[in-house]
């Protein structure tokens, strides 16, 4: 069921080329999901809104790794990952140097992981349900 | 009323009246000295004797120790006879005089059995009461027994006078031959009592001691009498071992006594053990509840996480899909419609997942199946879902409680799950039958066997989920063997 990763779980869909949305947003973004379901869903969401997703990786790991490699301007992070929390992927991300814009995303609200969002450094957060490149946008502008 | 019983109290009056009429005689002689002696040692060992042996006798008629003791009561009034100064009556005291020391061997070679077990003992016994009775008689037959130191004692009339040589030689050969039989009757008590175990030498102590001393003293008396000694010192012993020979019932009794006491004791000891242990093995139950409770109270917290990840991992997902599906369909439904029939179509398809998923959670968290059609019909539909094949061999006609049909299907459904996923079987087969106010639950497979139930948490659920019910489970699984696991449930 999980997608091939030649580097670390990553699956590269197109070269990192950034382009720009209409309102001028970064728009080169990483899906960190383990659901292959979501993650087929957010890329068609997100191309049909012209984000360019540029790879996808299914754990905090791997995710680590996609970003690192691929540079991208956003990074869509789940909460719950095997491996390692979304919280904790957000902080180490965070941590480097020219850090990519991060939006965390879940099944569940945010109010169900207490104050971890707002202390969390990342630009916001939607759920699955409302996900969409409006909301995105909304978030990272 | 016992015949028994009357028969008893019957022999109890006449010792009564016996003992009256030696006293009359001992009294009214005028050759017994010391009176009181003679009649105390005689009325206390005649009565106690026979008080003893009756009693004996009444608790355990099957024992020959109570005939015994009252024999050797009875026959102790012979010596009271030989008070007596009518000649005739003097005769019979000296003919019977000797025949209780032949009964009290028999009486202690054979206590406290009251059986003579060996060959030997038999041997001492028969000697006994050879030289006791027929040798006596004859004895009186040629000697004079008041011949010597008493005066005013009744001559003998049956006594064929000049054979005294004869009468000399009858009472020396009986003095020889009741030297040995007095020693080897106290060495046979010594060797009864070293034998026998702590808990009846309570009993037997008293009886044995006694009888060993009264039997030391007579046979210092035969020798001393082999030996030509003086009448005085062969008169002390002989009253010194009557004496003894007397308190011989009270010794019997002191004895039973002891046991009666070490019994209440052993009993006590007992009852605290008994005790000590409910008491151990309530406290061990009371632990094995509330670790059972404890277990139970975590596994409804584990079911209810294992639900909310299986929601959140399944239908959830498909759900969310779905929604972002639904979404892109509509800002597509006029610019590219050929699309969004594409979108719909996967839309529907996450539809159907997520009802599949939540379907089969619901069946997890209670199969609708079980409380709408019962275990039959929900056996059916576990064994149609295994992917090793399944054959319900046998189900009870009929609906359980719910709780045990529930029980009963979980136990089965994990049986067949873990038969599924680890014991590489050809085949399985699932017998559930109602017996002897339960129900009985056998899963059985032909695989691998070697499971563990302390490896797996879902068997130990599955266990105390059993065992809530005071029901049992067994898992037998030798390797190479397959696995059968049993369960028990009460059911009224």
């Amino acid at each position: 069921m999980w997608i091939a990763a030649p580097k670390g779980g990553v699956t590269r869909t197109s070269e990192p080329a950034p382009m720009q949305d209409n309102r001028g947003v970064p728009t080169s973004v990483l899906i960190v999901d383990d659901h292959p379901s979501f993650r087929l869903s957010a890329r068609r969401m997100l191309e049909a809104a012209g984000y360019a997703v540029v790879g996808e990786a299914e754990d905090g790991a791997a995710a680590i790794a996609a970003a690192a490699d691929l540079d991208p301007d956003l990074v869509l992070l789940d909460v719950q990952l095997p491996d390692i929390d979304g919280f904790e992927v957000a902080a180490r991300l965070g941590a480097a140097p020219d850090p990519p814009a991060i939006v965390l995303t879940s099944t569940r609200e945010s109010s169900d992981f207490g104050d971890a969002v707002a202390e969390s450094p990342v630009r916001g957060f939607v759920t699955k349900g409302e996900l969409s490149g409006e909301a995105l946008a909304a978030l990272i502008r | 009323m016992s015949s028994l019983r009357r028969a008893l109290i019957a022999l109890g009056i006449f010792a009564v009246l016996l003992g009256l009429a030696s006293l009359a005689l001992i009294l009214g002689s005028n050759h017994t000295s010391p009176k009181g002696v003679a009649a105390t040692l005689i009325l206390i060992a005649g009565w106690g004797f026979v008080g003893t042996g009756l009693y004996a006798w009444y608790r355990r008629p099957g024992n020959r120790t109570g005939p015994l003791l009252t024999a050797v009561g009875f026959t102790w009034f012979f010596q009271a006879l030989e008070s007596s100064d009518s000649p005739a009556i003097f005769a019979i005291g000296a003919i019977g005089l000797t025949v209780p020391f032949a009964i009290l061997i028999h009486l202690l070679v054979a206590f406290p059995s009251g059986r003579l077990e060996r060959a030997f003992e038999r041997l001492l016994v028969a000697v006994a009461y050879f030289v006791t009775i027929p040798m006596q008689l004859v004895w009186v037959l040629f000697a004079d027994p008041g011949r010597e130191g008493c005066d005013g004692c009744p001559s003998n009339p049956v006594q064929i006078h000049g054979h005294e040589g004869l009468a000399e030689a009858i009472s020396t050969a009986q003095g020889l031959i009741a030297i040995p039989l007095v020693a080897a009757s106290i060495i046979v008590i010594y060797r009864r009592w070293r034998g026998s175990p702590a808990s009846e030498r309570r009993v037997l102590t008293p009886v044995l001691a006694t009888g060993a001393v009264a039997f030391g003293l007579l046979l210092v008396q035969l020798v001393l009498g082999q030996a030509g000694a003086g009448n005085g010192p062969q008169r002390v012993t002989f009253i010194a071992a009557i004496a003894a020979f007397a308190c011989l019932p009270f010794a019997l009794l002191i004895g039973l006594l002891r046991s009666r006491i070490g019994r209440d004791e052993e009993v006590r000891t007992q009852l605290t053990a008994e005790n000590e242990q409910l008491t151990a093995e309530l406290r061990a139950k009371v632990e094995e509840l509330r670790a059972s409770r404890a277990r139970i109270v975590e596994a409804g917290y584990d079911e209810r996480r294992r639900v909310e990840r299986d929601l959140h991992d399944g239908a959830q997902q498909h759900l969310v899909a779905l929604a972002m599906s639904l979404r892109l369909v509509r800002g597509r439904l006029e610019s590219d419609p050929e699309a969004a029939a594409e979108l719909l179509d996967e839309a529907m398809g996450e539809l159907d997942e997520a009802t599949r998923e939540l379907r089969e959670l619901a069946r997890g968290i209670h199969p609708a199946v079980l409380t709408d059609r019962g275990l039959e019909a929900a056996l059916g539909g576990l064994a149609d879902r295994s992917p090793v094949p399944v054959e319900i061999v046998e189900t009870p006609d009929g609906r359980m409680p719910s709780p045990v049909e529930s029980a009963t299907y979980f136990v089965i459904a994990e049986a067949l799950t873990n038969v599924a996923r680890y014991a590489e079987a050809g085949e399985a087969t699932v017998r559930v039958a109602r017996a002897n106010g339960a129900v009985e639950i056998e899963v059985r497979d032909d695989g691998v066997g070697g499971a563990d139930p302390a490896a797996g948490t879902g068997l130990r659920g599955l266990e105390d989920r059993v065992a809530a019910l005071e029901g049992t489970l067994l898992i037998v699984s030798p390797a190479g063997e397959g696995t059968t696991v049993t369960a028990r449930i009460p059911c009224a």
